[in-house]
């Protein structure tokens, strides 16, 4: 009892201290006019554009007859996408589907558009945080919202929120969190590198926390605009 | 005999003094590892030591064959024939989905000429068919529903609930009590008990 204590103790005081920290972030909706949606996300000096297009007529091999078919593409900065970007793209059609109320829009396609503009770490956060906008500007019913945050494990066992790419390459685990806003449950997990099962806990631990800051950044920014509207 | 153990690629299974490689293992510093991740198999084929070897369960895929009875689900309707996915061959189910097509004239045997396929099926149902070919260039099963046993199982409303049969050709929403044309199979015997 009092060990557990000790340690639930220690571990509230490891994570004040090491109270997640965000790089600045900022974002714009409807910034282009040929999308249903779309948007631009800023995560430090990564920046993203994501463009939302559908419901839009489907084609017949992808066709699903109960429900929308999502489609994400991933562009990057330079060259043609490769494995990674296909893992990425595989990572975010997954939370979008798990978000967006497909059961709506039967035989139709959603798709989902990222354009890498700069990289500097913490990219599949971006992606998902701008898809998440983008989705929002096109107006598609969703039943949550969703966040992501990336976590670094460094070799010394420091845990770093939002790493930059330089932090990135000297971390042993890099761990990518997609949260949602009704209960902050895990969405989606992406992880590589070593790490133990109380830093994984931790990392969502911290990644939750995070995430408050995120939504409360989309509930702003949503208000924004729509008192601005009126 | 023991039991059949399981293994992972990469396991140590035994030094090649006790055994022999045989299929799915491969041998490193003297000592016999596995390549798949299966169950243990230890045979002794007349040699002096036992092959050893990993098997993975292989289940052989079914094929639904000319007069086997398939269950389907419907995917998409036009006038002259019904687009099906095969989920069951008899009460196998598939690890991957069959497309099928029930023509309109293979939806009952009588009156081919007045059959509406719109009134026969509807996207998402059920349906009991047989296979009278193997298909064409673009490998559908073509499907017949002309018996009795055969056509619409399971259907749903417009409001979404299970509809009950009342004859041949229509179903009833328990909800709503609004009646919709279907081809509706026979009930079976060992259902009515139920």
């Amino acid at each position: 009892m009092d060990a557990t204590s000790r340690l639930c103790m220690r571990t509230e005081m490891e994570l004040e201290r090491s109270c997640p920290v965000l790089r600045e972030y900022g974002s714009e909706q409807s910034l282009l006019s040929r999308p249903d949606g779309s948007s631009t996300f800023v995560q430090g000096d990564t920046s993203i554009l994501a463009g939302v297009y559908g419901p839009a007529e489907v084609k017949v091999s992808k066709e699903i007859y109960d429900r929308a078919t999502v489609e994400v593409l991933i562009q990057p900065k330079m060259g043609l996408p490769s494995v990674r970007e296909r893992a990425r793209e595989q990572c975010v059609r997954e939370t979008c589907e798990a978000a967006l109320l497909l059961t709506l829009h039967p035989r139709s396609s959603l798709t989902v558009i990222l354009q890498v503009v700069h990289d500097d770490g913490s990219l599949l956060s971006c992606c998902l945080n701008a898809a998440c906008m983008a989705l929002m500007d096109a107006g598609l019913p969703m039943s949550r919202l969703f966040c992501s945050v990336t976590c670094a494990i460094s070799k010394e066992g420091q845990i770093i929120t939002d790493p930059t790419a330089r932090q990135e390459k000297e971390s042993r685990a890099l761990l990518t969190f997609a949260i949602d806003s009704n209960e902050r449950n895990v969405l989606m997990s992406s992880t590589t590198g070593s790490f133990s099962v109380q830093e994984l806990q931790q990392c969502i631990a911290i990644s939750q926390k995070a995430s408050e800051q995120i939504f409360q950044f989309y509930r702003d920014s949503v208000k924004r605009r729509y008192s601005k509207m009126q | 005999m023991s039991p059949m153990k399981l293994c992972v690629p990469g396991e140590r299974l035994c030094s090649t003094e006790d055994c022999i490689p045989g299929t799915g293992t491969y041998l490193r510093h003297g000592y016999i590892f596995a390549s798949l991740a299966g169950y243990v198999l230890r045979k002794n084929e007349g040699e002096e030591l036992p092959v050893i070897s990993v098997v993975r369960e292989t289940e052989a895929q079914l094929l639904p064959d000319v007069g086997a009875i398939v269950t389907c689900k419907v995917t998409s309707i036009n006038p002259r024939f019904a687009k099906v996915h095969i989920l069951y061959v008899g009460s196998t189910p598939l690890k991957d989905r069959f497309r099928g097509t029930i023509r309109r004239e293979d939806v009952r045997a009588t009156e081919k000429d007045k059959v509406e396929t719109y009134k026969s099926f509807r996207p998402g149902d059920i349906v009991l068919a047989k296979v009278i070919s193997l298909g064409d260039v673009q490998s559908n099963y073509l499907l017949t529903t002309a018996e009795n046993e055969l056509g619409v199982v399971v259907a749903h409303s417009e409001a979404g609930a299970q509809m009950v049969p009342v004859s041949w050709c229509e179903m009833q929403c328990p909800r709503t009590h609004s009646k919709e044309f279907r081809k509706v199979a026979r009930v079976q015997p060992e259902y009515l008990q139920a």
